[in-house]
């Protein structure tokens, strides 16, 4: 029997077996070789662009360099993602994006690494010369809680605005004017809260360089003051079990640690690909907040609640439900638990409601 | 006389522009510039004369 050949290309003198319609970069993701190229517009949730030109890569028998995102392999094809050529671009470009962004220092200032700034420094680039004004345009004020934009740090990469319309499908952001005047804007300047802007904060996730950044921690000054710790976690809100990553500071509160913000985990961790909603990306601040219970109440004959322990409390608590249940019966009883308390707290409250005292009746504000 | 070190970077600019740009309106729009440099600039037959 005939053997099938399997298409092949050579990059960097390793062949690869790759499918059909994969691109150059697909396939050194695949070889887990894809940290190896700059590609800052890209995203594997993404339809490439090939719009910030950081990948690009020679081709033999191809006269211009081309985009590694973008290019699918062909049988045959031999490519090259380091030459002279290739680093002499890579320095010049990372250059001129320098030229009119952030220092490293300010760079450093986030909660995300800046990618630009991280390959600028591994490919020995320096801003061309004194630091030309960014001309970008600002959001006008009146901001929103949760997504803020500071266009000095932004390279017009297009990952946000093109999130906003492929993974979520809104398209509320959107790039505005040319040139060096390109910026990210939404319809008439309206803030967020007014477009189809669902806050999922995807466009923060994505931003390369910080240009989209969460509002909170920015406008609270916690970003860069202290190393964060990540503690990946499952969000608490609703069943779909979405993966995302606490950054706690661990000094604040006296020692105790503090959640200052969530960021996403990389794409591809299932089951959410990175991917979050508002109350998974915003809404944590229930963690600390200052109206939390901190010891049981029990309300007296005069009808004031006071602080109580927790034998006191329980013992209150089961005798009343138990002369509910004798008097009324089971049904008579509902038990509502919280979409801020964790999946083991809320399925132990079902148990108690089915199991202890025999009704259905149990619900909890994101229980679908 | 020029900053030697700006002329080598607006070089390196027009070096980039043509072979890194997406379509050929940015390829193009270094050439006037490059031109320029290679008739009349420092060195060239059209320059200015080293001497003074």
């Amino acid at each position: 029997m005939d053997q099938i050949r399997r298409a092949e290309a050579t990059i960097d003198g390793e062949r690869h077996v790759f499918r059909p319609g994969e691109t150059i970069l697909q396939a050194l993701s695949r070889a887990g070789r894809d940290d190896e190229i700059p590609a800052l517009c890209h995203d594997p949730r993404l339809e490439p662009a090939g719009v910030c030109r950081s990948c690009l890569v020679e081709i033999d028998g191809w006269r211009r360099l081309a985009p590694a995102c973008r290019t699918p392999l062909t049988d045959g094809m031999v490519v090259r993602t380091r030459s002279e050529r290739i680093e002499r671009h890579r320095r010049t470009l990372f250059a001129m994006y320098l030229a009119d962004n952030v220092d490293d220092e300010a760079a450093s200032e986030a909660l995300r690494p800046s990618e630009l700034h991280r390959w600028a420094k591994r490919c020995g680039a320096r801003p061309i010369a004194d630091r030309l004004p960014a001309r970008r345009a600002r959001r006008r004020p009146a901001p929103n809680p949760y997504v803020a934009f500071r266009p000095e740090r932004c390279i017009a990469c297009a990952r946000c605005t093109r999130y906003c319309e492929e993974v979520e499908g809104v398209s509320a952001i959107t790039l505005a004017d040319r040139g060096a005047y390109t910026t990210i804007a939404t319809t008439d300047d309206r803030s967020l809260l007014e477009t189809s802007c669902e806050l999922c904060g995807g466009c923060i996730d994505v931003c390369p360089t910080g240009a989209m950044v969460e509002a909170m921690p920015l406008r609270e000054g916690r970003l860069g003051r202290r190393p964060l710790r990540t503690v990946r976690t499952t969000c608490n809100y609703c069943g779909v079990g979405c993966q995302l990553d606490l950054q706690v500071d661990p000094q604040a509160r006296e020692g105790r640690g503090e959640v200052v913000a969530v960021t996403s985990p990389p794409p591809g961790t299932l089951p959410n690909d990175g991917n979050l909603c508002v109350k998974g990306r915003f809404a944590y601040r229930f963690i600390h907040h200052r109206d939390r219970l901190r010891t049981p109440l029990v309300r007296d004959r005069d009808g004031r609640l006071r602080e109580a322990g927790w034998r006191e409390a329980l013992t209150r608590a089961a005798e009343g439900l138990e002369r509910v249940r004798r008097r009324h019966g089971a049904h008579a009883l509902g038990f509502v638990s919280s979409s801020r308390c964790t999946v083991e707290e809320n399925y132990l409250v079902q148990k108690l409601a089915r199991a202890v005292f025999g009704t259905h009746n149990v619900h909890q504000c994101a229980a679908t | 006389g020029g900053d030697p070190d700006a002329l080598a970077q607006v070089h390196e600019i027009a070096w980039e522009m043509e072979a890194g740009s997406i379509c050929g309106l940015g390829q193009a729009a270094a050439l006037p510039l490059t031109s320029w440099l290679r008739h009349f600039g420092e060195g060239a037959d059209g320059g200015p004369d080293p001497a003074g």
